[in-house]
């Protein structure tokens, strides 16, 4: 696994923030349920990266079985040794990249990366040319116009202006008309961008059955998105759900066929989806007979 | 139910040298490539009825992937019948004790462009055959860089039987295992009946979940199937950093005489157990480590009437 790629979090699953917040490390900053986490796990700290706001407090809960350090590779910052069901608590209080390592086992690596100003990852894709609400966080004080910049593939532009309240955050309603990745914006400073998906396509299917237990399905997707990755899903019982059978790329018609055996009938669909072949970006109708 | 056949039970260590009677030479094509690796195709925890994101599922990783002669043709790994999985673990080598196994392996993973190797347990090998990176001492068995190639040459001898792992050992080990570069060897005996179904279960951590065969969840770990009167075969090992327990549901086996229904593998370490099926239904086999469990290492077996 490339580390880097895995967003990986499985200490909540495993021990509450409260729990974990009665075991503080001697000696480190106090942490709030609300405080971003990276879990210490046995040979790896997950997640590897993570954005937070100026003056956030992050929470290093050891859910390894071993004891680990954070200690910052410019020295700016050391746990010392963080026993096993204990952690570690630090605020950073100035923007800028912190790499950190385990002094314990140097294979272990980590980066918290501090900003000004931070966008909330949307947590449900948009509708297209609908009202979404984007909201953030800032440290550059009340009253800040904070510009909301988008870019569909072309390079960000401003679509939105926000002002800081007193407590820090902002929003404002976007419209987007396609799937965009926003970013706040406040002179030189710049938020990381987070992407907002629009479920703005539309596919129309034709499924037949052919020879030798053959299934074929027909897809095109409006407005034509050729180079897209499109997925043929099959409702299966064994599979709890909708399971990929055969991933393909629009033509330059925005058009693609699938041709895969399937012996019993099942419900069959087709979903546009981002290159990862699993986020949905749009999803045709459901095919019960063919 | 109750085995009835024994189970073999195969230790983590290599076997030692053991003079082998003339037998079959066995040539196996292998590359590791690239791929986008989804954990959770169905995006789901059905059991808890949960959503799973694919941004947190999914990543690009490195696997090995069985080929035809010379690497023309890729293929899947596992034969027919085995499973509904494939890609993690790797292909599934099989051989008889005194055959000599010819395994040809390609880095053709130019993504990544990380080297890679194969190094085997549980058979017989010279040191050029060992493929563990060790700094100004292995040569290139240990360290295939992207277009190249290396023939690793393993004898299974008298105590090679069982089921053994092979994974990864060059310099790029540690990241390339927690991406799923391992796979089995599964050494019959001489005249050993090879069995109707063989199940292969691979436990490791991976990120966020804890995996079989890479994936997590209901649906998503591999759906074994047989039929009432086959003899089926679970290949049962471990990587990673954890041990865990495996069970399954409605089933027996024994052990020096001692049944049990649960059984321990630590990294590394492989066994197998053979039973006649005779007990229909859907059930579930799963790591009992009950953290594992919630954590995706659960899957479904199915065994049909006829």
């Amino acid at each position: 696994m490339r580390r880097a790629a895995l967003l990986a979090i499985v200490a909540l699953a495993v021990l509450p923030a409260a729990t974990r917040a009665q075991h503080d490390h001697s000696g480190a900053t106090a942490a709030a349920d609300s405080d971003p986490m990276v879990s210490i796990g046995f040979d790896a700290f997950s997640p590897l990266m993570v954005d937070v706001l100026t003056g956030d407090t992050v929470n290093w809960p050891n859910d390894s079985a071993r004891p680990h350090t954070v200690t910052a590779d410019d020295g700016s910052f050391d746990s010392g040794r963080i026993v096993v069901r204990s952690s570690f608590a630090r605020r950073f209080d100035a923007a800028g990249t912190y790499p950190y390592h385990c002094t314990l086992h140097p294979g272990m690596r980590g980066e918290i990366d501090v900003h000004d100003l931070l966008l909330t990852n949307p947590v449900a894709p948009a509708g297209p040319n609908r009202p979404y609400p984007i909201s953030g966080r800032s440290a550059l004080g009340s009253g800040t116009q904070v510009a909301i910049e988008a870019d569909t593939g072309s390079g960000f532009a401003k679509v939105a202006t926000a002002s800081v309240g007193a407590d820090g955050t902002f929003a404002v309603s976007v419209i987007p008309k396609t799937t965009s990745a926003f970013r706040a914006v406040a002179g030189t400073t710049a938020s990381p961008p987070v992407q907002l998906i629009v479920l703005d396509h539309s596919i129309k299917t034709d499924a037949r059955r052919l020879k030798g237990h053959r299934l074929k399905v027909e897809a095109t997707v409006a407005p034509a998105a050729p180079g897209s990755m499109v997925v043929l899903q099959l409702h299966l019982k064994d599979r709890f759900g909708w399971w990929p059978v055969q991933m393909a790329t629009l033509d330059a018609r925005s058009h693609a066929r699938f041709i895969v055996r399937q012996r019993a009938r099942v419900p069959a669909r087709v979903v546009l989806t981002l290159p990862d072949g699993a986020t949905i970006l749009a999803t045709s109708a459901t095919k019960q007979r063919y | 139910m109750k085995a009835t056949v024994c189970v073999a039970l195969a230790g983590a260590a290599a076997c030692a040298a053991a003079p082998v009677a003339s037998g079959a030479t066995r040539d196996v094509w292998v590359a590791a490539v690239p791929v986008t690796w989804n954990q959770v195709p169905n995006q789901r925890d059905a059991i808890m009825n949960m959503a799973i994101d694919p941004k947190d599922s999914v990543f690009g990783t490195t696997v090995y992937r069985r080929y035809t002669k010379g690497w023309k043709h890729a293929q899947r790994n596992v034969p027919a019948g085995s499973s509904n999985q494939d890609l993690i673990p790797g292909p599934l080598i099989h051989a008889r004790v005194g055959d000599r196994l010819r395994i040809h392996f390609k880095n053709l993973d130019f993504a990544h462009a990380q080297p890679h190797s194969m190094h085997f347990h549980g058979v017989t090998y010279r040191p050029s055959s060992d493929g563990a990176y060790i700094p100004g001492v292995s040569g290139r068995d240990a360290n295939v860089k992207p277009g190249q190639a290396w023939t690793y040459r393993l004898t299974a001898g008298a105590n090679s039987a069982g089921v053994w792992p092979y994974h990864d050992h060059s310099p790029s080990m540690h990241d390339s295992i927690d991406g799923g570069m391992y796979g089995m060897l599964s050494i019959f005996g001489r005249h050993e009946r090879a069995p109707d179904r063989e199940f292969q279960v691979v436990f490791a951590e991976q990120g966020e979940f804890q995996t079989i065969d890479g994936r997590a969840f209901v649906g998503n770990t591999p759906v074994f199937r047989s039929r009432v009167g086959q003899l089926i075969q679970w290949d049962v090992m471990a990587m990673g950093s954890e041990h865990h327990t495996f069970h399954v549901h409605g089933h027996r086996w024994t052990i020096g005489g001692t049944a049990r229904d649960t059984q321990n593998v630590g990294p590394a370490e492989s066994f197998r157990i053979r039973w006649r099926e005779r007990d229909p239904g859907t059930w579930l086999y799963h790591c009992h480590v009950e953290s594992h469990m919630a954590a995706g290492m659960i899957g479904i077996y199915k065994v049909s009437r006829r």
